[in-house]
Protein backbone atom coordinates (compact mmCIF):
# COMPACT_ATOMS: atom_id res chain seq x y z
CA UNK A 1 0.00 0.00 0.00
CA UNK A 2 2.65 2.62 -1.55
CA UNK A 3 0.96 6.20 -1.53
CA UNK A 4 -1.16 6.13 1.42
CA UNK A 5 -2.16 9.96 1.88
CA UNK A 6 -0.11 11.52 4.94
CA UNK A 7 -2.71 12.58 7.40
CA UNK A 8 -3.65 12.72 11.22
CA UNK A 9 -2.83 16.54 11.55
CA UNK A 10 0.07 18.47 12.55
CA UNK A 11 3.16 17.00 10.54
CA UNK A 12 2.03 13.28 11.42
CA UNK A 13 3.68 11.32 8.79
CA UNK A 14 0.98 8.63 7.09
CA UNK A 15 2.93 6.31 5.79
CA UNK A 16 4.91 5.23 8.92
CA UNK A 17 4.63 2.09 10.47
CA UNK A 18 3.13 3.76 13.67
CA UNK A 19 0.67 6.20 12.74
CA UNK A 20 -2.87 5.61 14.82
CA UNK A 21 -5.29 7.37 15.87
CA UNK A 22 -8.06 9.42 13.43
CA UNK A 23 -7.24 12.74 12.28
CA UNK A 24 -10.23 12.86 10.31
CA UNK A 25 -12.37 10.75 12.60
CA UNK A 26 -13.53 8.93 10.46
CA UNK A 27 -14.89 6.10 12.37
CA UNK A 28 -16.51 8.64 14.85
CA UNK A 29 -18.19 10.14 11.54
CA UNK A 30 -19.42 7.27 10.16
CA UNK A 31 -20.55 6.40 13.66
CA UNK A 32 -23.03 9.29 13.49
CA UNK A 33 -23.94 9.17 10.07
CA UNK A 34 -25.47 5.32 11.24
CA UNK A 35 -27.15 7.22 14.35
CA UNK A 36 -28.85 10.13 12.59
CA UNK A 37 -30.19 7.41 9.40
CA UNK A 38 -31.14 5.39 12.41
CA UNK A 39 -32.93 8.55 13.67
CA UNK A 40 -34.64 9.52 10.45
CA UNK A 41 -35.63 5.95 10.29
CA UNK A 42 -37.43 6.36 13.74
CA UNK A 43 -38.83 9.72 12.96
CA UNK A 44 -40.02 8.56 9.38
CA UNK A 45 -41.89 5.40 10.63
CA UNK A 46 -43.74 7.39 13.83
CA UNK A 47 -45.06 9.61 10.93
CA UNK A 48 -45.54 7.03 8.99
CA UNK A 49 -47.51 4.56 11.74
CA UNK A 50 -49.24 7.51 12.57
CA UNK A 51 -50.64 8.34 8.90
CA UNK A 52 -51.65 4.09 8.16
CA UNK A 53 -53.74 4.09 12.03
CA UNK A 54 -55.65 6.40 10.55
CA UNK A 55 -56.72 3.81 7.29
CA UNK A 56 -57.19 0.65 9.49
CA UNK A 57 -57.52 -2.61 8.05
CA UNK A 58 -54.54 -5.50 7.02
CA UNK A 59 -52.21 -3.81 5.04
CA UNK A 60 -52.27 -0.90 7.43
CA UNK A 61 -51.36 -3.57 9.55
CA UNK A 62 -48.58 -5.16 7.88
CA UNK A 63 -46.64 -1.98 6.75
CA UNK A 64 -46.64 -0.64 10.50
CA UNK A 65 -45.49 -4.26 11.36
CA UNK A 66 -42.61 -3.80 8.44
CA UNK A 67 -42.25 -0.43 9.25
CA UNK A 68 -41.19 -0.80 13.04
CA UNK A 69 -39.27 -3.80 11.98
CA UNK A 70 -37.36 -1.89 9.94
CA UNK A 71 -36.53 0.57 12.79
CA UNK A 72 -35.39 -1.59 15.02
CA UNK A 73 -33.08 -3.25 12.10
CA UNK A 74 -31.20 0.05 11.91
CA UNK A 75 -31.38 1.04 15.40
CA UNK A 76 -29.54 -2.44 15.85
CA UNK A 77 -26.86 -2.18 13.18
CA UNK A 78 -26.69 1.64 14.14
CA UNK A 79 -25.52 0.83 17.86
CA UNK A 80 -23.48 -2.34 16.65
CA UNK A 81 -21.10 0.28 13.63
CA UNK A 82 -21.28 2.79 16.97
CA UNK A 83 -19.81 0.24 19.36
CA UNK A 84 -16.13 1.27 16.82
CA UNK A 85 -16.23 4.21 18.13
CA UNK A 86 -13.17 4.13 20.66
CA UNK A 87 -12.32 0.35 19.50
CA UNK A 88 -8.57 -0.16 19.64
CA UNK A 89 -8.71 -2.75 16.85
CA UNK A 90 -9.27 0.02 14.57
CA UNK A 91 -5.26 1.04 13.52
CA UNK A 92 -4.61 2.80 10.79
CA UNK A 93 -1.21 1.79 10.14
CA UNK A 94 -2.38 -1.44 8.46
CA UNK A 95 -4.72 -1.70 6.09
CA UNK A 96 -8.49 -2.84 7.26
CA UNK A 97 -9.48 -6.15 8.22
CA UNK A 98 -13.28 -6.26 6.60
CA UNK A 99 -14.90 -7.62 9.93
CA UNK A 100 -14.09 -4.17 11.65
CA UNK A 101 -13.78 -1.66 9.37
CA UNK A 102 -16.51 -2.69 7.03
CA UNK A 103 -19.89 -4.41 7.92
CA UNK A 104 -21.38 -7.34 7.60
CA UNK A 105 -22.70 -7.20 3.72
CA UNK A 106 -26.15 -9.04 4.69
CA UNK A 107 -26.81 -6.42 7.02
CA UNK A 108 -26.28 -3.89 4.43
CA UNK A 109 -28.73 -5.82 2.50
CA UNK A 110 -31.11 -6.10 4.89
CA UNK A 111 -31.25 -2.30 5.51
CA UNK A 112 -31.48 -1.70 1.52
CA UNK A 113 -34.34 -4.32 1.56
CA UNK A 114 -36.21 -3.06 4.48
CA UNK A 115 -35.88 0.78 3.25
CA UNK A 116 -37.79 -0.80 0.01
CA UNK A 117 -40.57 -2.55 1.92
CA UNK A 118 -41.60 -0.42 4.68
CA UNK A 119 -41.10 2.74 1.84
CA UNK A 120 -43.73 0.98 -0.82
CA UNK A 121 -45.69 -0.88 1.72
CA UNK A 122 -46.58 2.82 3.43
CA UNK A 123 -46.67 4.44 -0.05
CA UNK A 124 -49.44 2.00 -0.91
CA UNK A 125 -51.50 2.02 1.90
CA UNK A 126 -51.55 6.09 2.19
CA UNK A 127 -51.64 6.04 -2.15
CA UNK A 128 -54.85 3.78 -1.73
CA UNK A 129 -56.24 5.57 0.67
CA UNK A 130 -56.41 9.32 -0.38
CA UNK A 131 -57.13 8.94 -4.11
CA UNK B 1 -2.26 -6.80 -8.07
CA UNK B 2 -5.10 -9.03 -7.51
CA UNK B 3 -4.80 -12.09 -4.68
CA UNK B 4 -7.45 -14.58 -5.09
CA UNK B 5 -7.95 -15.32 -1.26
CA UNK B 6 -10.40 -17.93 -2.11
CA UNK B 7 -7.70 -20.75 -2.23
CA UNK B 8 -6.83 -22.17 1.50
CA UNK B 9 -3.08 -20.88 2.99
CA UNK B 10 -3.02 -17.35 1.34
CA UNK B 11 -3.65 -14.68 3.51
CA UNK B 12 -4.39 -11.17 2.67
CA UNK B 13 -1.35 -9.15 2.03
CA UNK B 14 -0.40 -6.61 4.87
CA UNK B 15 -3.50 -7.87 6.91
CA UNK B 16 -3.56 -10.40 9.69
CA UNK B 17 -4.19 -14.07 9.38
CA UNK B 18 -7.46 -13.88 11.42
CA UNK B 19 -9.27 -12.80 8.28
CA UNK B 20 -11.85 -15.13 7.16
CA UNK B 21 -10.75 -16.31 3.62
CA UNK B 22 -14.10 -16.89 2.67
CA UNK B 23 -16.02 -13.83 3.05
CA UNK B 24 -19.07 -13.39 1.10
CA UNK B 25 -19.94 -12.63 -1.43
CA UNK B 26 -16.54 -13.49 -3.29
CA UNK B 27 -16.48 -11.07 -5.98
CA UNK B 28 -16.07 -8.39 -3.55
CA UNK B 29 -14.11 -10.10 -0.31
CA UNK B 30 -13.22 -12.59 -2.27
CA UNK B 31 -9.95 -10.62 -4.63
CA UNK B 32 -7.26 -7.87 -4.29
CA UNK B 33 -6.25 -6.52 -0.69
CA UNK B 34 -8.33 -4.87 2.42
CA UNK B 35 -8.36 -1.07 1.52
CA UNK B 36 -7.22 1.76 3.61
CA UNK B 37 -9.68 1.67 6.06
CA UNK B 38 -10.92 5.33 5.74
CA UNK B 39 -11.92 4.92 2.05
CA UNK B 40 -14.18 1.67 3.56
CA UNK B 41 -15.63 3.94 6.18
CA UNK B 42 -16.40 6.80 4.07
CA UNK B 43 -17.73 4.19 1.27
CA UNK B 44 -20.22 2.96 4.15
CA UNK B 45 -21.06 6.73 5.22
CA UNK B 46 -21.97 6.69 1.00
CA UNK B 47 -24.74 4.26 1.53
CA UNK B 48 -26.05 5.56 4.34
CA UNK B 49 -26.47 8.68 2.64
CA UNK B 50 -28.16 6.83 -0.13
CA UNK B 51 -30.69 5.43 1.96
CA UNK B 52 -31.78 8.46 4.02
CA UNK B 53 -32.25 9.81 0.36
CA UNK B 54 -34.28 7.26 -0.17
CA UNK B 55 -36.56 7.94 3.15
CA UNK B 56 -36.53 11.89 1.96
CA UNK B 57 -38.04 10.46 -1.27
CA UNK B 58 -40.65 8.32 0.58
CA UNK B 59 -41.32 10.63 2.50
CA UNK B 60 -42.35 13.36 -0.26
CA UNK B 61 -44.18 10.93 -2.00
CA UNK B 62 -45.99 10.04 0.88
CA UNK B 63 -46.83 13.67 2.35
CA UNK B 64 -47.83 15.05 -1.17
CA UNK B 65 -50.90 12.53 -0.33
CA UNK B 66 -51.10 12.78 2.56
CA UNK B 67 -51.69 16.53 3.20
CA UNK B 68 -54.18 18.13 1.44
CA UNK B 69 -52.21 20.52 -1.46
CA UNK B 70 -53.97 22.81 -3.62
CA UNK B 71 -52.59 21.09 -6.49
CA UNK B 72 -54.59 18.97 -9.54
CA UNK B 73 -54.98 15.68 -8.18
CA UNK B 74 -53.54 13.74 -11.66
CA UNK B 75 -50.42 15.74 -11.08
CA UNK B 76 -50.26 15.54 -7.98
CA UNK B 77 -50.77 11.53 -8.21
CA UNK B 78 -48.36 11.60 -11.19
CA UNK B 79 -45.41 13.08 -8.65
CA UNK B 80 -46.27 11.30 -6.05
CA UNK B 81 -45.90 7.89 -7.61
CA UNK B 82 -42.77 9.23 -9.39
CA UNK B 83 -41.46 10.22 -5.94
CA UNK B 84 -41.79 6.71 -4.41
CA UNK B 85 -40.61 4.74 -7.54
CA UNK B 86 -37.39 6.84 -7.13
CA UNK B 87 -37.49 6.08 -3.69
CA UNK B 88 -37.61 2.52 -4.13
CA UNK B 89 -34.75 2.80 -6.32
CA UNK B 90 -32.10 4.69 -4.06
CA UNK B 91 -31.60 1.69 -1.66
CA UNK B 92 -30.65 -0.39 -4.22
CA UNK B 93 -27.81 2.35 -5.59
CA UNK B 94 -26.58 2.07 -1.89
CA UNK B 95 -26.34 -1.57 -1.82
CA UNK B 96 -24.57 -1.93 -4.71
CA UNK B 97 -22.69 0.91 -5.28
CA UNK B 98 -21.60 0.05 -1.77
CA UNK B 99 -20.17 -3.72 -3.37
CA UNK B 100 -18.98 -2.57 -6.17
CA UNK B 101 -17.06 0.51 -4.67
CA UNK B 102 -15.35 -1.93 -2.31
CA UNK B 103 -14.64 -4.25 -4.81
CA UNK B 104 -13.00 -1.07 -6.95
CA UNK B 105 -10.80 -0.39 -3.01
CA UNK B 106 -9.57 -3.63 -2.87
CA UNK B 107 -8.77 -4.16 -6.40
CA UNK B 108 -6.85 -0.65 -6.79
CA UNK B 109 -9.34 0.29 -9.56
CA UNK B 110 -11.19 3.26 -10.47
CA UNK B 111 -14.19 4.07 -8.37
CA UNK B 112 -17.37 3.02 -10.13
CA UNK B 113 -20.05 5.85 -11.21
CA UNK B 114 -23.04 6.17 -8.92
CA UNK B 115 -25.55 4.60 -11.87
CA UNK B 116 -28.77 6.18 -10.34
CA UNK B 117 -27.34 9.40 -9.40
CA UNK B 118 -28.69 10.96 -12.48
CA UNK B 119 -32.02 9.45 -13.02
CA UNK B 120 -33.10 10.19 -9.41
CA UNK B 121 -31.81 13.92 -10.37
CA UNK B 122 -34.27 13.98 -13.76
CA UNK B 123 -36.90 12.16 -11.52
CA UNK B 124 -36.72 14.66 -9.41
CA UNK B 125 -36.95 18.04 -11.70
CA UNK B 126 -39.71 15.82 -12.99
CA UNK B 127 -41.78 15.55 -9.99
CA UNK B 128 -41.25 19.48 -9.09
CA UNK B 129 -42.45 20.38 -12.33
CA UNK B 130 -45.43 18.07 -11.97
CA UNK B 131 -46.13 20.13 -8.75
CA UNK B 132 -45.41 23.28 -10.07
CA UNK B 133 -48.24 22.49 -12.90
CA UNK B 134 -50.57 21.06 -10.75
CA UNK B 135 -50.75 24.23 -8.39
CA UNK B 136 -50.54 26.68 -12.06
CA UNK B 137 -53.15 24.94 -14.02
Amino acid sequence: MSGRATWGGRGRGGDGPHVTGDGGLQVERTALAWRRTAAAFGVGATVAIRLIASTGGDWARIAGIVAGLCVVMVVAVALGRSSLVGRRSVRYDVPAAPPVTVPAPAWMAAVAVFTCLAGVATAIVVLADRT
Amino acid sequence: MVVDNRRAGSPTPGAGADIPARRRPYWVFGRGVDPDPRFSLANERTFLAWIRTSLALFAAGVALQAVNLPILPGFRRAASILLILLGTAAPAQALFGWLRTEAALRLGRGLPPPTLAAPVGVGMAIAGVLVLLGLLL
